[in-house]
Formats: C-alpha cells, sequence, structure tokens
C-alpha cells in the first residue's frame, strides 16, 4: 500500500509488582501505514490500551516501568527519545483520544482555551491565529456553531460533543498518527455511530494513520483495515478485516465473534461463549496464553509457546493447530 | 424449599401491570436555587405488562427515561401518577409488611457491578443480607441458601468467603443476581445488568439469566441501550424516547420490521461487523435533547428524518398498528 510511518517491534512492557516482573505487553510487533486505521481488539485486561499507551511513552520509565524492543517512527526510535523530545512529539506527531471525554477535558476552561494551548504549544503563532484554527479544526470535526463553542465549558456539552472536541484538540496539529483507545464505549449508539465516522472520515481526508481500540469487533469492521487481536498481552491473530472476519484462525477470534451479539445473525436459544474469563496477567500460564480457555489445547500448547505462522500476505496468527479447527464457523462470522 | 413461584399455576394474567406511570421532576431552568422551576418529564405516560416467566426489553439511549419506568415501578423513586399492580395488588397504595413483602418478591439488579456490592462485605455476607433482612430462616439454614445459591450461579462455594475486590466484573455481576435472587423473587428488574461487562461474560450471563427464567418462572424487565442484546433476551420489545414509548411489541417482529423512524435508527447504529457490503445507514443529527423541550409537537422531531410540519406542532399518539406492534409516530 503506502509507507510505514510506525513500526513497532517486539515492544514489551514490564511492570514491577509484589509478584515480580509482569509484562503487560509481551513481544508485540505490528507495523502501521500511512492513511491506515488498525484496531486492536479484545477483552478487558488483555493489553490494548497498555500498548497504545506504550506508544506515547505515557508510562515514564522508572523503577517499576520497563520497556523493551522498539517503537520506529520518522527514522527514529521512540523509546530512545528524552522525555523532552517526547513531550513534543505528543499531541503534535502522535496524538491520542481517550474513552472518557469528560475527564479528558479540564473542567475549568473553555473549549477555546484547551484548543488554543494545544495549538500554541506546538505551533509559533499568535492568539487570533490559534484562535482561526480552533474554529477550523471545530467545524472539521462537525461543531455546530464553533465561534460561540469557544466560549463553552466542557459542562455545558452532550457527551458526543465532548468527544468532539476532544478529537479537536487531538488533531488540531495535524497528527501524522492518531491513537483512540475506546473513543465511543462511553458515548449513546446513535451517537456512537456519528462519532465512528467522523474518525473514519478525519482518516482518509487527512491520510492520517489511527490506531482504534476497542472490544466491540462489529463496530471496529466498519472502520479499519487491518485488526490486531490480543490476549493477555501478545497479539494472537492480525489481518485485513476481510481475512479476519471470513478466516478467523485463532480459537479466540473465534470465540469473540461467536458470541458478539448481533442483530442479524441466527437467533439461538443459547448463546456461544468463550470459557472462563481473562486469567490475571500476573498468572500467565507457560506455553500458549489462551490455553486454559480453549477448546482445542493439546500438550504441546501447555508446554511451548506457539510461534507466529505467516498464513497469506498480511495475515498471521499465533496458534499450534490452526490448520486442524473446523473448516467453517458454525451459523455466520460475527 | 416450597416457593409461591412454583405453586401458582401457569397463567396468562401478567404479574406486573403498569399503567400510564409517569414521574415528573421540578428543576430549575436557569441552574439557580431560586430560579423558575420548570417540569421535568422524565417518564410520561408508560404502560405495559409482563406475564410470568417472560421478558420485557426497555431500549433507549441516556434520557430515555428507561431507568427512571424500572425504578418507578418497583418505588424506589415515587412515581408522579399512574398505577402499578403487582400478582394484583396494588404497589403504590403498599405500606408497612406488605411493602417490605413486595420488596422481596421484586428485585433489581444493577449495572455497575464494581458499586454496587459493598467492598467491606464478604460475598457470603451480602448474599445472606436479603434473608436477614426479610427474617428468612435461620442462621444454618441462611448458610445453606447461601452455598446453594452460589452453586446456581456457577460460583465455588469457597467464593463465599472473598471480598468483592477478589472478584472479576462477570464474577461480580453472578454475585450482585444472586442476591436479588435469594429472597425467591418473582419479578427481576435488570437494569444495564450485562453493559459493563465483556462480550464473552455477557453471553454468560444472559445464558445464565434464561436459565434461571426457565428454572423459576421469573418475569424480567430487561434495561438496556443494546438493541442486540434485548433481541437474545426479550419476548417484548419497549422503545422508549425523551421520556415516552415511542414503539412497542413482539421483540423479533419489531426489529424485523421497525414501524418508527427512531426504532429504525437504533436499529441501523448497531454495528453489523459486515465489511463486504456498504450497508445504508441512518446516522442520527444531533444530540438527545432534554426531556424538559419539546412541549408541543413529537419529541423526536427534531432529529428525525422525516420529519413534516404535523410533526411539530401535534404530539403523536401511541398507537396499535395492525401487525399487534404499537408506534407513535404520525408516519406509522
Amino acid at each position: 500500500m503506502t509507507r510505514n510511518v510506525l513500526e513497532v517491534k517486539e515492544l514489551s512492557t514490564w511492570f514491577g509488582t509484589e509478584d515480580g516482573q509482569i509484562a503487560a505487553v509481551d513481544r508485540v510487533s505490528f507495523v502501521l501505514k500511512q492513511g491506515e486505521v488498525l484496531s486492536i481488539v479484545g477483552e478487558s485486561g488483555c493489553g490494548k490500551s497498555v500498548t497504545a499507551q506504550s506508544i506515547m511513552r505515557l508510562y515514564e520509565e522508572n523503577g517499576s516501568v520497563a520497556y523493551d524492543g522498539s517503537i520506529l517512527y520518522d527514522g527514529a526510535d521512540l523509546l530512545d527519545h528524552s522525555p523532552a523530545r517526547m513531550a513534543k512529539l505528543r499531541g503534535n506527531d502522535i496524538s491520542m483520544i481517550f474513552q472518557d471525554p469528560m475527564s479528558a477535558l479540564n473542567p475549568v476552561f473553555t473549549i477555546g482555551t484547551q484548543l488554543t494551548e494545544t495549538i500554541r504549544a506546538h505551533r509559533n503563532v499568535s492568539r487570533g491565529e490559534a484562535r482561526r484554527r480552533a474554529i477550523e479544526v471545530l467545524n472539521a470535526v462537525g461543531y455546530p456553531d464553533p465561534e460561540t463553542g469557544l466560549r463553552r465549558y466542557p459542562h455545558e456539552l452532550s457527551g458526543g460533543m465532548r468527544q468532539r472536541v476532544v478529537i479537536a484538540i487531538a488533531i488540531a496539529c495535524e497528527p501524522k498518527i492518531l491513537i483512540a483507545d475506546e473513543p465511543t464505549t462511553a458515548l449513546d449508539v446513535t451517537i456512537q455511530a456519528q462519532i465512528v465516522e467522523l474518525i473514519a472520515t478525519l482518516a482518509k481526508d487527512r491520510g492520517m494513520a489511527v490506531v482504534f481500540i476497542s472490544h466491540d469487533l462489529g463496530l471496529l469492521a466498519e472502520v479499519s483495515h487491518r485488526v490486531a487481536v490480543m490476549y493477555l498481552g501478545q497479539i494472537v491473530e492480525l489481518g485485513t478485516v476481510a481475512e479476519l472476519f471470513s478466516q478467523p484462525a485463532h480459537p479466540y477470534t473465534r470465540g469473540l465473534m461467536a458470541s458478539a451479539l448481533t442483530l442479524t445473525g441466527p437467533l439461538t436459544h443459547r448463546l456461544t461463549t468463550i470459557a472462563g474469563t481473562v486469567p490475571a496477567i500476573t498468572d500467565r500460564p507457560t506455553g500458549c496464553v489462551f490455553q486454559d480457555r480453549c477448546a482445542y489445547t493439546t500438550t504441546q500448547c501447555r508446554s511451548q509457546e506457539p510461534s507466529t505462522t505467516e498464513l497469506t500476505g498480511d495475515h498471521q496468527v499465533r496458534c499450534w493447530n490452526h490448520d486442524q479447527l473446523p473448516a467453517v464457523l458454525e451459523g455466520e462470522p460475527a | 424449599m416450597s416457593t409461591a413461584v412454583n405453586t401458582v399455576p401457569p397463567d396468562t394474567a401478567p404479574v406486573l401491570e403498569v399503567k400510564s406511570l409517569s414521574k415528573h421532576y421540578r428543576v430549575s431552568t436557569n441552574g439557580g436555587l431560586l430560579g423558575a422551576k420548570r417540569t421535568l418529564k422524565a417518564a410520561e405516560d408508560v404502560s405495559f405488562a409482563v406475564p410470568r416467566g417472560r421478558t420485557l426489553g426497555i431500549v433507549g439511549e441516556s434520557g430515555s427515561g428507561k431507568s427512571t419506568t424500572g425504578q418507578a415501578l418497583l418505588r424506589l423513586t415515587e412515581p408522579t401518577s399512574g398505577t402499578v399492580t403487582f400478582d394484583g395488588q396494588d404497589v403504590l397504595a403498599m405500606k408497612g409488611a406488605q411493602l417490605k413483602d413486595f420488596r422481596r418478591r421484586a428485585q433489581m439488579v444493577f449495572q455497575d457491578p464494581y458499586s454496587s456490592l459493598n467492598p467491606r462485605k464478604r460475598v457470603g455476607e451480602t448474599l445472606a443480607e436479603p434473608l436477614a433482612v426479610h427474617r428468612i430462616g435461620d442462621r444454618a439454614g441462611r448458610e445453606d441458601k447461601v452455598m446453594a445459591i452460589l452453586e446456581k450461579m456457577g460460583l465455588r462455594p469457597d467464593f463465599a468467603y472473598r471480598y468483592p475486590h477478589e472478584l472479576s466484573g462477570g464474577q461480580r455481576q453472578r454475585v450482585g443476581l444472586g442476591r436479588a435472587l435469594i429472597s425467591e423473587p418473582e419479578l427481576v428488574v435488570c437494569d444495564e445488568a450485562v453493559s459493563a461487562l465483556d462480550v464473552s461474560v455477557q453471553a454468560q450471563i444472559l445464558n445464565l439469566l434464561s436459565d434461571l427464567q426457565a428454572e423459576l418462572n421469573l418475569a424480567y424487565v430487561f434495561i438496556t441501550h443494546d438493541i442486540s442484546v434485548v433481541r437474545h433476551i426479550s419476548n417484548d420489545l419497549m422503545v422508549m424516547y425523551l421520556g415516552r414509548v415511542v414503539e412497542t411489541g413482539p421483540t423479533q417482529h419489531v426489529i424485523a420490521n421497525p414501524a418508527h423512524p427512531y426504532t429504525k435508527a437504533l436499529i441501523s447504529a448497531v454495528p453489523t461487523g459486515n465489511t463486504t457490503t456498504a450497508r445504508e445507514r441512518t446516522v442520527l443529527r444531533g444530540d438527545v435533547p432534554s426531556a424538559m423541550n419539546g412541549e408541543t409537537g413529537c419529541p423526536f422531531a427534531p432529529r428525525c428524518p422525516i420529519a413534516q410540519d404535523i410533526c411539530r406542532e401535534q404530539a403523536p399518539q401511541l398507537r396499535p398498528l395492525d401487525d399487534g406492534s404499537a408506534a407513535a409516530c404520525h408516519f406509522a
């Protein structure tokens, strides 16, 4: 397709706990192409958010946090940057939006102040020029009447409008990469549809690469080009949306798809579930991370960690038995 | 264990009947203490019935009045007007022992399994509390009941000695459900009971709810913003918008043939996961307005893709359609 804007190689994020060092992100590798929407999906505690926050280096390396691997952006490794250089990149080259738009905005400053602050932090422009750009960017995110909007405080806005403002702040300096961490989870369904469309349109129009984190397979299928499925800190499957949905190769991906509720799939008396729950990251088993919840576990899965298998071009999976799974999913794919 | 549920023959009379239920709040319009007060109609003229062993799903966005309706019918908040009949008795007239008995027989499960459990109480104590409050059994008998309900919820016996922080979200929601069911209720109101859970766990809890319903002949009022959850759990569906019922009918029928434009938009907002065909989606403009606005005309008119002049002048009444459902739309 196009050039890679970000290359994550064997990234691990270690946290020091009472039980010793644990890797919340465990040797994760992927590339992000220009203008592409790459989704990361998985249940709570699978390391999706920690991966995103590690790319932004939101955890400062100190006694209890350590990174491993590399994150190549613009010819350099983000993990080698000084904190000051990283601070310059954040909001300018790489921006992030969070789940809860209320806690992402400062309640005691107006929307205008918060927008122009970001612009003036990264661009050497006058107040008037910053204000002009703030209005422009509010327009771009579909905020009605941006001139009045600048004078509003966050509490005066609805959830959907707040998230539009958060997105406006994130794209104000025209970043190359936008990381959206569950940007619609706190919003109503009809508002969720608006915000997802907005992010997809912005990515397309501005050639911005987006990392879209979600637990909702149905939702991300509509916006992403490629999807990475994470479980217990590892990427267990990665592929284009079409590959993943038509030929899911990992039992966890299949489980996620089968247990997702839809309005169109077959109506069965009993819903398909994945047995058990995501274990604590401190209880990561030897061998395959998914072994305790998998219906196809063999002795090899319990002793040996699956290697990454390339299936077709972009499609890769970490499962010893991926070629022995039943060929067709029961019922329709999610 | 003799329960009222098991001795009652299967009947068609609804265990719960709600008629013209309304809940209004007086709120100041300018935010001040002394400002002019206006009426916010959180729920307005809501009517429905739920038979034993059946589920009514109430769907709507924030501010639609679905939670207010659930709380008002249980008298967790006092309704402004209307009637609630539970097993032939007038709930709003209940007092003393009768009301307490109603509180045993009608239970609620809340959305957030983190904040709805007391962090200082072991799971066993939390589960035993309804038994103590309603003076059911003696100490030894209560312990047996706690162990029995844990098993029914799919939790190991040693969970009785754990604290909520030691449990996962799904396990906590099982405890919340167990606490609601231990007093052997006949009606359970589930307010977004699976919304905070991961997809695979959500499916587990929904399966558990269906099993319990079949076993105990429970009536459920299932409140959610997610119409795809309703599709899998409810017999009947009621869609609310700004405090009013906009459409109601048999769930599968309404989802297949939505009559109200808001129901259509809700259905089209659910991601299909279908990547091959670009589908036609009705993305609603704007937000849910406040329930104080829209005094005249249809409350949905400002966001409605097919609104005409009549919609802004005259509020449509909920009227039955030929196919057994009902909708409040001039053009349904």
